[in-house]
């Protein structure tokens, strides 16, 4: 009788803890599950608005915008067909020289041609 | 007896016994059965109230997008970049917003509410969809994520949103004719969108040769010289003169993409490929180069421009008249009909033919988009008078990039050019073919006979300070009810540089010009065209950052062809006369 008890006691304590353990194992995989499928979902999620930004990032660096953008804040244009510099070494120092020195670089501001900064070797004669 | 009587007592008992310990066994399994299920109750129950509460509710997660559950869309369309990697066209999860009028409440007061969100929505539509006796019924299309967020916020029942894959273009007009668009289900309509309908269906991304920036400096400066002059349309394009590469491709007017079906015919009409037009005198350069590549003429070859040809009913005149006997390089710089005339006469119908088809002049180019338009050419075999006619570019048009193509065929050393929309690497280059036109000393030679029409012809317009640009102009006549009309041109000028290794070829098409008090009232070519090219390629060099100290007049290659042209120190003549 008793080692009957015992032996029931065993199997009954066995039962209850697999059962607890098998409750907590499935419990903790229906929740590892949930996760995934969250955490799958704000991937997606965040995918899109990646997308989403990414296509207004682009819209935003729309060249027709950056050029108004440019003209406004900076005054910068396009650049006109006498203002390429052949030789760099040749262009003022725009840090050390007198500033007052320095020719205009903006064509719209009235200067002469000769003021401009069209470097051209052979205009200026330095290289033969 | 007894002992039997016992013995069956005993038995008795025993069965007894026996069937009482069953019972016990049983009674106690059943206990344990019972405890098990409470066991495993209670800890459901526990499981339940306490460990998932927070999971099964999800009551505290703010209202969002992304608690609506998205409806299942087919495959995603894939992105096209241009060649350095910036976005020009993708496709983003856009939500549109309906209702269910049997769950609205009020709908006076919900459409009011709305419309503060939409401004776009019909009001009294949406009242009159909200009263509807069914259970759907679509509110606004397309709306923006914040204007979502605020009807979301709303918290009405009966609203919903569903969602499908909207195509997004961020560089609006930029790409039109090249780009394309498609429909509201993502079917290509037009350019790469419908060329690689297949590809982009199947979510593969595409890269494009195009270089956005170029793309812009393009439109912008072809878009200026139809505003300078009054014109109705214009192309521009820019080239790999030795790939085939569209670097730039421009046909204005052109058309946001994001509003592709408000687009008029003249805006969606792509005139760099599907048009094709009557170029005029840059089929000089070919003439010029199947002169000297058949005939194996030298520069000094002349032809007597003393009086106009007369072929047939049709009398051929030069438009900047020397009068006198010219050398081929005063042919191409004075850009002298009646000097190409000659030229072609002298090559011959046959060959001059077999040549133009050798360029890919004479079909409809191979290309990436399918908008391509067939050349109208002469009936072969071409007589003389086609023949003398087509050695100047007229009764023949092409679209202006079979030209482009083709003058980069001419000068990039001579070897064929297959005009391509697609970025392509140095294995797929290699397996192209290379079929060679010319030889490379007769594409030398073109290039300096180029390179005298920026510096001494009528391409003065075009030269930039620091680049060996060279070029050549073409002012064609449009014919207007069968005639060609003296005041409709068409202006074109098509430019390669650096002049003694050609990387870029530019061309530069304007329709119907008008000419202004600065270009004195002319209109043709060198005043129209030959300024924007010199515009675009100032902007080539600061945007690529190419070296504008690599070229040195003192050695330029035209100077070689001095020698043939005659200027004021022999004749008094001014040399290089504009008109």
């Amino acid at each position: 009788m008793k080692t009957a008890f015992l032996k029931y006691g065993i199997v009954l304590t066995l039962l209850v803890l697999s059962a607890v353990t098998l409750m907590h194992v499935s419990q903790s995989v229906q929740q590892l599950e949930r996760d995934i499928s969250r955490y799958d979902r704000e991937i997606d999620q965040e995918k899109e608005k990646i997308r989403v930004l990414k296509a207004e990032w682009a819209y935003l660096n729309n060249p027709k915008r950056l050029e108004v953008l440019a003209a406004g804040g900076y005054d910068m244009q396009a650049p006109e067909t006498d203002m390429l510099v052949s030789d760099p070494a040749r262009l003022p120092n725009m840090f050390t020289a007198d500033q007052s020195a320095l020719p205009s670089i903006t064509p719209s501001s009235g200067a002469s041609p000769k003021n401009k900064l069209s470097l051209h070797p052979q205009k200026h004669g330095e290289k033969q | 007896m007894w002992r039997s009587a016992h013995r069956k007592s005993i038995v008795i008992e025993g069965e007894r016994r026996i069937s009482a310990s069953i019972a016990q066994g049983r009674l106690s399994i059943l206990g344990v059965c019972f405890v098990t299920a409470y066991l495993i109750m209670a800890l459901r129950l526990l499981d339940l109230s306490i460990v998932q509460t927070h999971a099964l509710s999800g009551g505290e997660e703010p209202i969002s997008a992304e608690s609506v559950v998205v409806e299942e869309i087919a495959q995603r369309r894939g992105d096209i970049y241009d060649r350095n990697g910036f976005l020009i066209a993708t496709t983003i999860k856009s939500p549109s917003l309906y209702v269910d009028p049997s769950m609205v409440l009020n709908p006076q007061d919900l459409s009011a509410k709305l419309a503060g969100i939409l401004p776009e929505m019909d009001q009294e539509k949406a009242t009159k969809a909200m009263c509807a006796k069914n259970r759907f019924g679509w509110l606004a299309y397309d709306i923006t994520p914040a204007q979502q967020q605020k009807i979301l916020e709303i918290g009405d029942p009966s609203l919903g949103f569903k969602y499908h894959y909207r195509r997004v273009y961020p560089q609006e007009e930029l790409f039109a004719h090249m780009l394309g668009h498609t429909d509201r289900d993502g079917l290509g309509l037009s350019g790469i969108e419908r060329g690689f309908d297949d590809f982009l269906a199947k979510g593969e991304d595409i890269t494009l040769s195009m270089d956005l920036r170029l793309q812009h400096a393009v439109r912008r400066e072809v878009q200026s010289a139809i505003e300078e002059f009054s014109a109705n349309a214009g192309v521009g394009i820019i080239m790999d003169a030795r790939s085939g590469e569209v670097l730039a491709g421009v046909s204005l007017p052109d058309f946001d993409l994001n509003e592709a079906g408000k687009a008029s015919p003249d805006e969606s009409f792509n005139r760099m490929t599907l048009g094709v037009y009557e170029l005029g005198s840059m089929f000089k350069i070919f003439s010029t180069a199947a002169l000297l590549e058949i005939r194996k003429v030298g520069m000094d070859h002349t032809f007597d421009a003393r009086k106009p040809l007369k072929v047939g009913w049709y009398k051929i005149d030069d438009y900047h008249a020397q009068k006198r006997i010219l050398t081929v390089p005063e042919v191409f710089m004075y850009s002298s009909n009646i000097g190409s005339a000659l030229m072609g006469k002298a090559v011959g119908g046959k060959a001059l033919e077999a040549f133009y088809k050798d360029l890919g002049l004479l079909n409809e180019p191979d290309f990436d988009i399918k908008e391509v338009g067939k050349p109208i050419i002469p009936k072969s075999p071409w007589r003389e008078d086609s023949t003398m006619t087509a050695s100047y570019g007229h009764g023949i048009s092409t679209s202006p990039l079979q030209m482009s193509a083709a003058v980069a065929s001419i000068i990039n050393g001579g070897i064929a050019v297959q005009p391509t929309l697609l970025i392509e690497d140095e294995e797929q280059r290699r397996l192209k073919s290379d079929v060679r036109v010319i030889s490379e000393e007769t594409s030398e030679d073109i290039r300096r006979l180029m390179r005298l029409v920026v510096t001494q012809g009528t391409g003065k317009n075009a030269d930039v300070s620091g680049i060996a640009i060279g070029g050549k102009t073409g002012t064609a006549e449009k014919i207007v009810n069968g005639r060609y009309s003296r005041n409709q041109l068409i202006s074109s000028f098509v430019a390669a540089f650096p002049m003694d290794n050609p990387r870029y070829v530019i061309m530069v098409m304007v329709d119907e010009p008008h000419g202004t008090k600065k270009s004195f009232g002319y209109a043709t070519a060198g005043w129209v065209a030959a300024p924007a090219i010199a515009r675009i390629t100032t902007s080539m060099v600061s945007i690529l950052g190419l070296p504008a100290d690599q070229y040195d007049p003192a050695q330029d290659i035209s100077l070689d062809l001095l020698p043939y042209i005659q200027d004021k120190k022999h004749k008094g003549k001014q040399l290089a006369l504009y008109q």
